[in-house]
């Protein structure tokens, strides 16, 4: 009896296999058949045209970004955003025209290239604007560029928006200690 | 018999004191630690130049170099919060300077920018950007991001002291001046603690100097010297902030 019942287990593994297959190709083809789930709408993933051009009816309104100068001070430059009845959307879009860079050939991007926004939230005065870091490397800023760069996102969202009282520099979801290695982000 | 045992006794007593007196005045001598802290390091290349020098290969020569000139010219204790190429967080970096009970600490950078032509050499100490609490009573307890706060005074006099030195060998080359920032590293490190960046390696002309060690000597040699004139000075006042 003993020697029978070692016979069979195999053959019960078997179709207990087959089953556990059946099932996930059964589940596979019902997620195919369904209608696909509507694209998610991911910011980090935006760009600055594809997102400006989703607001293109709405009316503009002029605000003041700051970029660094070549001097290495705050130089503020006159731009325009859309008016959206979300306000962290105006941040936001401050934020993408930050990280396209100046308009001027005398100021200076705000930060290397490879950051993108991954998000912004605002939650009691707090501006948490998410950064994206797509470089591996990092680029050529040093301690006071570092320094600028942090303010002219920090100084450009609360100029044009008091509300926001603080700006809070996440990296990739995350509270990071610095940007580019040496400016203390809290 | 008794006499001379007694004249011997009295004998060997005066020369273990004067030994004594002559290991005070040599280990106070010991007492100054200058912590060289050669910035990035292994994935962490810092700024390269359009050449290819990376940051963090000049940082660790300067630092290797400034150590050599200290040993050989001065005899202080130096301490390298790295001596080869790896990584090692701000947060370990700060804690070698500190458990190592620094006298002061230099921070080696090589400047970067966006602007290619930007070039020069600039001078950085701890400013907060908001949190200025600074002790009133010695011995108070303080966060570890607040360390640096009984010391802005004097790393400020540092950074003018090195700028100084600077200045007086580059008198051509372009000054970016001496700037307060909220430097990560620098506000947990409890000494005067500065960043020297020596040169901006996105500049081709910079780049090309910082690539010949005759030049990157100069360099050693000119932090070495802002270094020996604020020690010259500082003894005092350091002693009365390390109390």
């Amino acid at each position: 009896m003993i020697g029978a019942g070692k016979k069979r287990k195999p053959l019960r593994s078997v179709w207990f296999l087959v089953g556990v297959l059946l099932v996930v190709f059964l589940v596979f083809l019902w997620g195919r058949s369904g209608t696909p789930p509507p694209e998610k709408f991911e910011f980090g993933k935006v760009t600055l045209p594809g997102f400006l051009q989703s607001l293109e009816t709405k009316q503009r309104s002029p605000v003041q970004l700051f970029f660094p100068g070549k001097n290495l001070t705050l130089v503020p430059e006159n731009r325009e955003i859309y008016d959206t009845t979300e306000k962290v959307d105006c941040l936001r879009q401050i934020v993408l025209l930050l990280l396209s860079g100046p308009r001027s050939s005398d100021l200076l991007p705000v930060l290397p290239s490879g950051y993108d926004l991954r998000e912004l939230y605002l939650r009691k005065g707090i501006a948490y604007v998410d950064l994206e870091v797509k470089a591996t490397g990092r680029g050529g800023a040093d301690c006071l560029e570092e320094y600028l760069g942090i303010k002219a996102i920090t100084e450009s969202l609360k100029k044009n928006f008091p509300e926001v009282e603080k700006v809070e520099i996440l990296l990739n979801g995350r509270e990071a200690r610095t940007l580019l290695g040496h400016i203390a982000l809290q | 018999m008794y006499r001379q045992r007694k004249e011997l006794l009295w004998l060997l007593m005066i020369l273990l004191g004067a030994a004594l007196l002559f290991c005070g005045a040599a280990s106070g001598r010991a007492e100054v630690t200058i912590v060289l802290d050669a910035g990035h390091g292994g994935e962490d290349r810092g700024i390269t130049g359009t050449d290819g020098t990376t940051e963090k290969d000049v940082d660790l020569d300067l630092a290797l170099r400034v150590q050599r000139l200290i040993d050989e010219k001065l005899g202080y204790r130096t301490v390298l919060t790295r001596e080869k190429d790896e990584r090692i967080t701000l947060d370990d970096r700060a804690a070698n300077a500190n458990n190592n009970k620094g006298s002061l600490m230099v921070s080696l950078h090589l400047g970067g920018s966006l602007d290619p032509d930007l070039q020069g050499y600039g001078i950085y100490y701890f400013r907060s950007d908001g949190d200025d609490h600074v002790p009133e009573e010695k011995g108070e307890l303080l966060l570890w991001r607040r360390q640096q706060a009984p010391y802005v005074e004097e790393s400020s006099r540092l950074a003018e002291v090195l700028h100084q030195a600077f200045q007086n060998a580059y008198p051509s080359r372009r000054d970016l001046g001496v700037h307060a920032l909220p430097l990560y590293l620098a506000r947990s490190v409890q000494m005067p603690a500065v960043f020297i960046e020596s040169a901006v390696l996105t500049n081709k002309d910079e780049e090309a100097y910082l690539k010949s060690e005759t030049n990157r000597q100069k360099v050693a040699e000119t932090i070495f010297e802002g270094l020996r004139r604020y020690l010259q000075t500082a003894a005092g006042a350091d002693e009365e902030v390390k109390q």
